[in-house]
C-alpha cells in the first residue's frame, strides 16, 4: 500500500474500487514509512468504505495496526445523509483517555518524599485484571447516567475538576438502560481501577515549555511536578462494545452496508440500533470519565500520605477520550453539518474560541495530553485553528513492535533496571510485562508531536518527563 | 512454531490441540489447530487463559460456568463462545483453561471450568475483547484451525 505526499506532513491515498472517500494520513516520512510496513494503510483505505463518510478516511501520525479502525484513525460521518456508526471505530475501551494533574511541589519536593508517595501511590492504584475498585459499586447506575459529575457527588474530586474534563466529565445522551447486565457485572467491581497493558499512571516533570503564554494557561510551568494517568471503562466498556458488535453485525445487511472488515460492522447513527449504541456509548464513556476522576481522588490522598501532609493542591490540568465516537458540528463543503465523528486513538483537539472549551482556557485552545512510552517524555499540545482533520489530533506515540517481539527483545527486570537506572522509579504489578511496554516497542513521541505541529494539527505547549511510574 | 497445548486435565481431552502466538503490532493474535470442531473451541478458550496466566498442568476447576450461544456459522460460534467466556471469565474471577463443548445447529453450549485468578500470577497482557479482524475457522481434510486477533 503507498501514500503520496500532497503537502508538507500530509499522505493521501487515491480513491479507487469501492472507496466513498481518499484516504488521508498525517505524518513525517518516518512515520508514514513505519506505517506501509503492516496493515495499518489498508486499514484506513478499509474505513474509506463506510456509507455518510465525509472528506476522507484520515489517520493521526501515531497511525498502526489495530482490528476494523487503525488505531489514529479518525472518520466522520454525515448523520443527515445516511452515515454510519460503528463500534470498531471507537474499540473496545469506550472513552480510554487521558488526564493531567499539576500541583504546587518541585522535582526536589518529589525527590524528597519519593519511595513514600511511589509506595502510597501503588497501595492505592487497583491494577491488573478485575482488581477490587477504590469506589464502592452501588454509586454504578447513577455514574453510567453522569459519569463524573456523579462521582464528585460521591466525595470523589471537586466541582472545579469537572469544568476541566472534555464533556465536563459527563456524556450526555447516556442510556443505562442499553448497557447488558453482563457489562454492568464486569464494570461494578472496576470503578476507580487502571487495568492493565498500555494503561499507567506516571510522575513527571515539566522540563521544556514551549509555549509560555499556553503553558501558563494551563497552570503549567518548568520544574513542576504533574500526574497522567491513562486508562478507560475497563470491563463494562469492553463488553459494551462487544454486545453492540453483535447486533450491528447481524442487522446491517438488513441497511444493505457491505464491510470489507467484520470488525467495521456499523449502521446508520439514524437507525434504532444506532441510538441505542450511542446510548450505551454514552453510558460507558461516562464510566470512562468516573473512573479517571476517581483515581485522581486516589492520586492526591497518595501524595498527600506520602509526603505527610494534610493535603496536596494538585488541580486538573484537563482530561482528554482518545476513543470516542460523538456527534459534532463541522463545515464541510461550506455548508455546517452534524457529523458522527469516529476517534479511534485519536485525540479531540478544538483551537483557540472553541465555544465546547471551558471559558478560562477557550482563548489558548484545547489542550491535548500526548503520552510518551514508558520512560520517555510526553507532551502537552494545544489545538489550533484550521485543523484539518475534524479537530483531531494523535493520542501517543504508536506501537511499532508486538508485544511478542518486544519481549523477545529484553526481559521486563533488565527493563525495570534501565529505568532504575534513568531515575524513574517503578511499580508495576508484573515486572516480567514490562518489557511488553518498553520504549523500543514504541515511535519516538517527539516525532509525533514534530508531524501534529508540521500537518497543522495542533502545536506543542510543554513537554514532561517521567520521574516515576505505576503499571497495570 | 506452535508453543503449548494438550494439556487437559482429563488427559486425552485437548490431545490434538494446539495453539501459537501470531504477530499483531497492537494486540494478540493466536492461531489454534485441532482434530475436531469441538477440540478447536475448547484450544481456542484455553489458549486465551494460557496467553494471560501461562499454561497450567493441572488446573483446579474451582471455578465453574455453564454458557450457551448461538450463530449462524463456526466464526460466528467461536466469537460469540470466546467472548462470552471472556466477560464471565472477569466477573467469577476465573481462568477458564477447561471447556467441556457440545455444538449443536447453529447453537454452542459449553461447561466451563478453571481455578480463580487470585491463585495466579499475570504473565500476558490482559485480554480485553475477541475481534472479528481475521476471525477465520477453517476445516481441511480431520484437521481445523482459527486464527483470532484478540484486543489488549
Amino acid at each position: 500500500m503507498k501514500a503520496r505526499q500532497v503537502a508538507p506532513g500530509v499522505w493521501e491515498i487515491p480513491r479507487e474500487g469501492e472507496m466513498r472517500v481518499p484516504g488521508r494520513v498525517f505524518a513525517t516520512e518516518k512515520l508514514i514509512e513505519t506505517a506501509a510496513r503492516d496493515k495499518a494503510l489498508e486499514q484506513v483505505v478499509n474505513v474509506a468504505h463506510l456509507p455518510g463518510i465525509v472528506v476522507a478516511s484520515m489517520a493521526m501520525p501515531d497511525i498502526h495496526w489495530g482490528y476494523g479502525f487503525p488505531i489514529g484513525g479518525v472518520a466522520a460521518t454525515d448523520v443527515h445523509d445516511g452515515g454510519v456508526i460503528s463500534p470498531g471505530g471507537v474499540g473496545f475501551d469506550i472513552c480510554c483517555g487521558v488526564r493531567l494533574l499539576a500541583s504546587d511541589l518541585t522535582v526536589d519536593d518529589f525527590l524528597a518524599g519519593r519511595e513514600a508517595i511511589m509506595d502510597a501511590l501503588s497501595r492505592s492504584i487497583p491494577r491488573g485484571t478485575g482488581e477490587g475498585a477504590i469506589a464502592h459499586g452501588g454509586i454504578l447506575e447513577e455514574v453510567l447516567k453522569r459519569g463524573a459529575r456523579a462521582a464528585v457527588e460521591a466525595g470523589y474530586g471537586t466541582e472545579e475538576d469537572l469544568e476541566l474534563c472534555e464533556e465536563n466529565g459527563t456524556s450526555e445522551g447516556a442510556e443505562p438502560g442499553a448497557v447488558s447486565d453482563l457489562a454492568k457485572e464486569r464494570g461494578r467491581r472496576q470503578l476507580g481501577s487502571l487495568g492493565a497493558g498500555n494503561h499507567f499512571l506516571e510522575v513527571q516533570a515539566v522540563d521544556r515549555v514551549a509555549d509560555p503564554d499556553a503553558a501558563a494557561g494551563f497552570g503549567l510551568a518548568e520544574g513542576m511536578v504533574t500526574v497522567m494517568i491513562h486508562c478507560g471503562s475497563r470491563g463494562l466498556g469492553h463488553q459494551v462494545c462487544t454486545d453492540q458488535l453483535r447486533v450491528m453485525e447481524k442487522v446491517m445487511a438488513r441497511y444493505g452496508i457491505r464491510v470489507p472488515d467484520r470488525q467495521l460492522a456499523c449502521v446508520p447513527v439514524e437507525s434504532e440500533e444506532g441510538r441505542r449504541y450511542l446510548g450505551a456509548l454514552n453510558a460507558a464513556a461516562n464510566f470512562a470519565w468516573a473512573n479517571r476522576h476517581v483515581l485522581a481522588d486516589a492520586t492526591r490522598r497518595a501524595f498527600a500520605e506520602g509526603l505527610g501532609r494534610r493535603e496536596v493542591n494538585m488541580p486538573l490540568v484537563y482530561d482528554v477520550a482518545h476513543n470516542l465516537a460523538k456527534l459534532e458540528r463541522h463545515v464541510v463543503d461550506g455548508r455546517e453539518r452534524l457529523l458522527c465523528v469516529h476517534r479511534k486513538g485519536a485525540t479531540r483537539a478544538f483551537g483557540p474560541g472553541h465555544p465546547d472549551l471551558p471559558e478560562r482556557i477557550r482563548r489558548f485552545g484545547q489542550p491535548v495530553l500526548i503520552p510518551g512510552s514508558m520512560g520517555t517524555a510526553s507532551w502537552v499540545l494545544t489545538g489550533v485553528e484550521d485543523n484539518p482533520a475534524f479537530g483531531s489530533a494523535a493520542h501517543g506515540a504508536g506501537r511499532v513492535m508486538s508485544r511478542k517481539q518486544a519481549l523477545r527483545t529484553r526481559q521486563g527486570r533488565e527493563v525495570r533496571a534501565e529505568l532504575e537506572i534513568s531515575g524513574i522509579a517503578v511499580r508495576p504489578q508484573s515486572t516480567k510485562l514490562l518489557s511488553e511496554e518498553a520504549p523500543y516497542a514504541y515511535k519516538d513521541v517527539d516525532e509525533v508531536v514534530e508531524a501534529c505541529e508540521l500537518a497543522g494539527l495542533a502545536r506543542p505547549v510543554a513537554r514532561l518527563r517521567p520521574l516515576g511510574v505505576v503499571k497495570g | 512454531m506452535f508453543a503449548s497445548g494438550g494439556r487437559s486435565r482429563g488427559g486425552a481431552y485437548l490431545e490434538s490441540m494446539r495453539w501459537e502466538e501470531i504477530d499483531h503490532t497492537a494486540d494478540v493474535g493466536i492461531r489454534v489447530e485441532a482434530a475436531s470442531r469441538e477440540e478447536l473451541f475448547s484450544g481456542a478458550c484455553r489458549a486465551m487463559f494460557e496467553l494471560m496466566y501461562g499454561p497450567q498442568d493441572d488446573p483446579a476447576p474451582t471455578r465453574k460456568r455453564s454458557v450457551e450461544v448461538s450463530g449462524d456459522s463456526d466464526t460466528d460460534l467461536l466469537w460469540e463462545f470466546l467472548s462470552e467466556a471472556l466477560g464471565w471469565a472477569e466477573v467469577d474471577r476465573a481462568a477458564y483453561y477447561e471447556a467441556d463443548v457440545v455444538v449443536g445447529d447453529g447453537s454452542l453450549s459449553a461447561d466451563l471450568s478453571g481455578p480463580s485468578i487470585d491463585d495466579l500470577e499475570l504473565v500476558g497482557p490482559p485480554i480485553k475483547a475477541v475481534t472479528y479482524h481475521g476471525l477465520e475457522v477453517k476445516q481441511t481434510g480431520s484437521n481445523w484451525t482459527a486464527t483470532v486477533i484478540l484486543d489488549v
